[in-house]
């Protein structure tokens, strides 16, 4: 079932605490959290928060599509990537 | 994801001999088996810019899994990569599978066409599609020396390994540093400074903290 929107969206109290101390200071540190159950907000934009999958941290750079999703799903908590594409033709695009 | 390559010296994206090396290669497609009866063949799309195949006339089959091409009339050859016309193309399913059809000139038959099962589609490295101005291939990154430039600081990294695509919108560099173990990097334009891809150089300002992030 969905979340009720009379609650409006989660988000772990010290881990938007933490980002807006870093906005009100203008700095840039990774955040550490094992919070992946918080929504990502727009005040976490252009922030890298390193979100636990279990194992290790996984750093996220917060872009303005990621607003409204789960921290817990840009850290994956399984490792299979496929099968080897040798050489393959494929880019990267610094966002 | 891309394994090491590297560049072909001198090359102008106007080549017209074939690349000697097997790392001088960009795959594009890997022929599954025959599709159709009329010689077209079915393969599976390893390229990014699969559209591209509309522009390009001209690609080569190289050896697959035991290292031989074989082939139909005009295209036998054991363990060389072989020039091939493209006469059409199109997507498979209208691009659901993620699969290509292809039709190369002189293979017009089922038979001819199951001879080619298992090869490799490809291109010179240097007649890569054209990226935009922030964008790089993969390959290109990976052997690169990532170094931070934090504070007007030089910090070597290390050597990027791989690149992850997987995770979320944005890459993620896997780093093999010195002294650090593996080290994820957000390919950030907001952290990237500068990239040489002739020196093997990528300069980055990294935030506080992510180089000892899993530093145990």
């Amino acid at each position: 079932m969905a979340r009720s929107t009379k609650k409006g969206p989660f988000v772990d109290a010290h881990l938007i605490a933490k980002v807006e101390v870093l906005n009100a200071a203008n700095d840039k540190k990774v955040i550490k959290t094992w919070s992946r159950r918080s929504t990502i907000f727009p005040e976490f934009v252009g922030h890298t928060v390193a979100v636990h999958n279990g194992k290790k941290f996984i750093p996220v750079y917060v872009t303005e599509n990621m607003v409204g999703h789960k921290f817990g799903e840009f850290s994956p908590t399984r490792t299979f990537k496929g099968h080897t594409q040798k050489a393959a033709e494929s880019g990267a695009k610094a966002r | 994801m891309g394994g090491a390559v590297c560049c072909v010296p001198g090359c102008d994206g106007a080549m017209t001999s074939e690349p000697q090396q097997m790392d001088a290669w960009v795959w594009l497609a890997r022929i599954r088996r025959a599709q159709g009866r009329k010689g077209e063949v079915l393969a599976e799309v390893l390229t990014d810019f699969p559209e591209k195949f509309a522009e390009r006339k001209r690609v080569w089959l190289l050896p697959g899994e035991g290292g031989r091409v074989s082939g139909a009339k005009g295209l036998t050859g054991v363990g060389r990569p072989r020039e091939v016309e493209l006469v059409s193309y199109w997507m498979h399913k209208a691009g659901q599978t993620g699969d290509v059809v292809l039709h190369f000139a002189g293979v017009n038959s089922i038979s001819e066409a199951d001879e080619l099962r298992g090869l490799i589609v490809a291109i010179p490295r240097g007649e890569r599609a054209a990226l935009g101005e922030d964008e790089v291939y993969v390959g290109d990154l990976i052997g690169c020396r990532l170094v931070d430039v934090f504070g007007g600081m030089e910090r070597v990294i290390g050597e990027i390994e791989d690149v992850d695509r997987e995770s979320g919108p944005v890459a993620l560099l896997v780093v093999k540093g010195a002294g650090y173990g593996e080290i994820l990097v957000p390919f950030a334009k907001a952290y990237l400074r500068r990239i040489d891809l002739d020196a093997k150089r990528v300069e980055m300002a990294l935030p506080e903290g992510l180089v000892e992030l899993n530093a145990s």
